[in-house]
């Protein structure tokens, strides 16, 4: 077959459209992304270390936060309180503090550790290790850099299982060095959001641009 | 675009979809979806009845939810809790749940609606592997039946019509169902004598290799399974993590690791046309 001269490995008007445009806003976003603040990462060389946190409601919901902190360790109520979450904690005198409440759960108490009913119990994990039930309070626990802390509403009643989740992939981007992973600080802007955000935009931007191709060139 | 290409595309699509309950990730695959529809849609075929459709299954998808959860912490306002069923505290979290339900339908019905905007009906019949190849003959030729049956129920209810009929009791419609019923009768007779005549059955089936496998396709097959498969892990191994509204109203967490896996569904629309 004889090709007319000059369309050898000629690019289609859409492609030459729309690989600009996606590249110009995922480009956008990542310069965008690069920018923002550094705690958010996780990675910042203030806040080189980062504790996972595993709260499981009684409902069985399950929230995760990657908390960064500075220095060699830190008390597992400042991982609560870093994490942004709401707590509640009654003191018992030589084993530290309890947690009553944890983002509201529950709603509202009038005793910390109630004899029926549910109340939070406190697990810690090591680097690559199982859940190990606390035997003093959150106040009295210390966390090193790649620790998990984690929380269960279980009924007081009978055994205390583990969180169902494993705090294994938390810290997944923190740990291997990867910036954007699920880290949420209470401060700063998840990038991993920004990131998502600029691609559905593109997205959007990529839709637009082929309908208007394909009603100008149908 | 080969159908089987697509098929594994569309696959891909509903494992991510189906496999998460974020609707971050849900949305991408959304996107990616109607990129493809408006890119590669057929000529003359209007994707608008569709996504009417999954509109209208999100919206009531959305009000379900509202309507019948009443769990969460921001009440937006409250019914008399005497109403059965719907009274109670209409919550913010249960909106966002029920708009993220919604999402993911539409998500669902995106992923696989390439299949019938973007190919024609034979290459679909085409795609399918050897032992499926008269099952799925059989089911096109009775789905295509589908259209003709409402075509002839319509025109036999006018006719009936224009002899004075009503439709009044239950007793009165076997005037139009019994002729409904022996019309498609006689339409499936006679398609069933023209594929017979038409050589169906006799030894196996020939085709015009109309769609053959490009390197687009390949890629196209690859990066969607490879995306797919990926999200799966991620997704059990904690780096693709879930979304849940209650107690209390959270923005979805999301990584960049998996939203790369997502958008990798847009790669239909990056290759060019054959």
């Amino acid at each position: 077959m004889v090709r007319p001269l000059g369309t050898a490995g000629r690019v289609p008007a859409r492609v030459r459209i729309v690989i600009p445009i996606l590249g110009a806003l995922l480009g956008a976003g990542g310069a965008g992304a690069a920018m923002l603040p550094s705690p958010s990462l996780c990675a910042s060389a203030a806040e080189a270390g980062h504790v996972a946190l595993v709260v499981e409601h009684g409902d069985g919901s399950i929230v995760t936060r990657c908390v960064a902190f500075s220095g060699t360790s830190i008390s597992g109520e400042e991982v609560l309180r870093k994490s942004g979450l709401g707590y509640g904690t009654a003191s018992f005198s030589g084993l530290g503090d309890a947690v009553c409440q944890i983002d509201r759960e529950p709603p509202a108490y009038t005793s910390c550790l109630p004899t029926t009913g549910d109340y939070w119990v406190l697990f810690s994990a090591r680097p690559g290790g199982a859940w190990t039930e606390a035997s003093t309070g959150i106040s009295s626990q210390t966390f090193h850099s790649g620790d998990a802390e984690g929380f269960r509403y279980d009924p007081i009643s009978g055994a205390d299982p583990p969180p169902s989740q494993s705090p294994a992939g938390v810290c997944l981007a923190a740990t291997s060095g990867t910036p954007g992973a699920a880290a949420s600080t209470p401060s700063g802007v998840n990038p991993a959001l920004v990131a998502g955000l600029v691609v559905a935009g593109a997205l959007i931007v990529l839709a637009v641009a082929q309908l208007v191709l394909r009603r100008r060139h149908p | 675009m080969n159908p089987r290409a697509l098929a594994v595309w569309s696959a891909a699509g509903l494992v991510i979809a189906l496999s998460t309950g974020n609707p971050a990730y849900r949305a991408i695959v959304l996107l990616c979806g109607l990129n493809l529809v408006a890119a590669r849609g057929r000529p003359g075929v209007s994707a608008r009845p569709l996504l009417f459709g999954a509109g209208i299954a999100a919206l009531i998808a959305t009000l379900l939810t509202l309507l019948l959860s009443h769990t969460g912490a921001h009440v937006l306002f409250r019914l008399s809790p005497g109403i059965p069923a719907i009274g109670g505290a209409f919550t913010l979290e249960a909106l966002a749940f029920g708009l993220a339900t919604g999402l993911g339908i539409a998500a669902v019905v995106l992923a696989v609606a390439p299949l019938t905007l973007v190919c024609e009906p034979h290459e679909l019949v085409d795609a399918l592997p050897r032992p499926l190849a008269r099952t799925g003959a059989a089911v096109g030729a009775a789905l295509n039946l589908i259209p003709g049956t409402i075509r002839s129920a319509r025109e036999i209810r006018d006719a009936q019509r224009m002899r004075g009929w009503r439709a009044g009791r239950v007793a009165d419609w076997p005037a139009v169902a019994v002729p409904v019923v022996l019309t498609a009768l006689e339409g499936s007779l006679t398609l069933a004598e023209a594929m017979e005549a038409r050589g169906y059955g006799a030894q196996s089936r020939t085709h015009l290799a109309t769609t053959a496998w490009r390197a687009g396709d390949t890629a196209v097959a690859v990066v969607s399974g490879s995306a797919a498969a990926m999200f799966l892990v991620l997704r059990f191994s904690g780096g693709a993590p879930d979304w849940y509204p209650f107690p209390l109203l959270s923005a979805p967490p999301v990584t960049i690791a998996a939203i790369s896996c997502c958008a990798c569904l847009v790669i239909p629309v990056l290759w060019p046309r054959r």
